[in-house]
């Protein structure tokens, strides 16, 4: 790995990040633009905001000029939260078009949950479920904290690799393909298990 | 259900007193909430009592040192007057903010920051009382200190529809006297708001936690934190035997 990239939105809770991985022990490179950006290196998206804004965010700051990186797999990307959401091709939050880096949508949580089952928030910290996941397993059924209202649909099954539940409905909490992956909860805010999970994530893009 | 230690912060200090007035200071705030993350907290709050007073300085400098070392999610309020304010307590670490009286007087600012941080980051703090004649529950402003000429419910439903993501509710003749949390109120608003809810004010011992209902996302705790009155482990012990579903690392 040469480099992590950590992008300044703007309008996250960036320092959480950047803490998180310096509890590692990982160096990172603070950015607020796509310029220089080397191969071979992790860039991290993390997210609270609004869908549109993020994604102005990144048209602004030329995320066009890293595309074919991470199209070509020289590039790794790691998305939390509206980090994860924006791999999609849409959103019901926002008009622009996602990243489109996976196949789906985002939906709001309330078009699955109402009445009795009503989510309009999901927060607090939820039981995530890694199925068949080797290189996830010993965080099977650990508590992770989450914070969204809107929720990934995947085209692709294949590309969940984790989920909780609530009403005994599945939300999506972690996404990947290949050198693409998204996390809808903030390991970075998720105590000390929540460090390891980012440890292992990390690691996991190098394997 | 999530357990929140609530920080009441006067510039760089924790302070608690009675009923949101804040009599005694008790030391650092970082330390405090250093000490429950280590012991399990879920999720800190950090109640800035005097930014609207004054500068924010001190607020910020807990928060940057916090986060350093506290990686569970932490909840800022106090005194944000608008967007540009709120950006400020997200740069210096916030991951959720809090507003009460800016949006009491003018709820429109709730409107820009869902615009801007989207629905989930925006917590509504409200602080009532219910009046002994009238019985409606007023909505208070300033750490308890106005009333304003709102009432709950509609307080509640006009928030709700401009976004706020989830509400902090604190039963301001409560807060403090650790005699128990005010049940009255937390069935109140459970039948008005189907938003996640975290009540604050009154817990002093785990017998407290058997009045409570399973619909609530959360509880805040500060005195009886701060005077180590009660362990978070034992609260979640309880909280397990009642059957919540509470995180345990």
């Amino acid at each position: 790995m040469n480099n992590i990239y950590l992008f300044n939105t703007g309008i996250s809770n960036f320092l959480s990040v950047e803490y998180a991985f310096k509890e590692l022990n990982y160096q990172v490179k603070k950015i607020s633009n796509f310029e220089d950006i080397t191969e071979e290196s992790l860039l991290v998206v993390p997210g609270v905001g609004h869908f549109d804004n993020i994604m102005h965010k990144l048209e602004e700051s030329n995320f066009q000029n890293i595309r074919s990186l991470i199209d070509g797999k020289k590039l790794n990307f790691l998305g939390i939260c509206l980090g994860m959401q924006i791999l999609f091709d849409d959103s019901s939050e926002g008009n622009k078009r996602g990243l489109g880096l996976l196949e789906g949508s985002v939906k709001k949580l309330t078009d699955r949950f109402y009445d009795d089952e009503y989510i309009s928030t999901n927060v607090g910290w939820r039981k995530v479920i890694f199925e068949q996941q080797e290189k996830f397993s010993q965080f099977n059924d650990n508590f992770f904290y989450f914070v969204h209202q809107y929720e990934a649909v995947p085209k692709n099954e294949n590309d969940i690799i984790a989920y909780t539940q609530k009403f005994n409905k599945n939300i999506v909490a972690a996404v990947k393909k290949e050198n693409v992956c998204g996390i809808q909860f903030h390991p970075e805010k998720s105590g000390q298990n929540g460090i390891k999970f980012l440890n292992s994530l990390i690691k996991g893009f190098y394997e | 259900m999530r357990i929140v230690s609530r920080l009441d912060i006067k510039n760089d200090y924790l302070i608690k007193g009675l009923a949101l007035e804040g009599l005694r200071k008790l030391g650092n705030a970082k330390d405090f909430a250093k000490k429950y993350y280590e012991s399990g907290i879920d999720e800190i709050i950090y109640i800035d009592t005097v930014a609207s007073l004054y500068s924010r300085e001190g607020i910020f400098k807990i928060l940057m040192e916090t986060v350093q070392e506290v990686f569970v999610p932490i909840t800022v309020g106090g005194g944000i007057r608008n967007v540009d304010d709120a950006y400020k307590y997200f740069d210096h670490g916030a991951d959720k903010i809090f507003i009460n009286t800016a949006a009491v007087e003018n709820p429109k600012i709730i409107d820009k920051l869902v615009n801007n941080f989207g629905s989930a980051n925006i917590t509504l703090s409200i602080e009532t009382i219910k009046d002994q004649d009238s019985e409606a529950w007023g909505v208070y402003t300033s750490n308890g200190r106005d009333k304003s000429n709102r009432e709950l419910s509609e307080w509640i439903l006009e928030a709700t529809e401009r976004g706020v993501g989830e509400i902090f509710i604190t039963s301001v003749n409560f807060d403090g006297f650790q005699k128990g949390f005010d049940i009255e109120l937390m069935s109140k608003i459970l039948s008005i708001s189907k938003l996640p809810i975290v009540l604050s004010g009154g817990f002093g011992e785990i017998k407290h936690l058997e009045k409570l209902s399973q619909k609530l996302s959360g509880i805040a705790i500060g005195s009886s934190l701060h005077y180590e009155k009660v362990e978070i482990s034992k609260i979640k012990d309880k909280l397990k035997t009642m059957n919540y579903e509470v995180r345990n690392e």
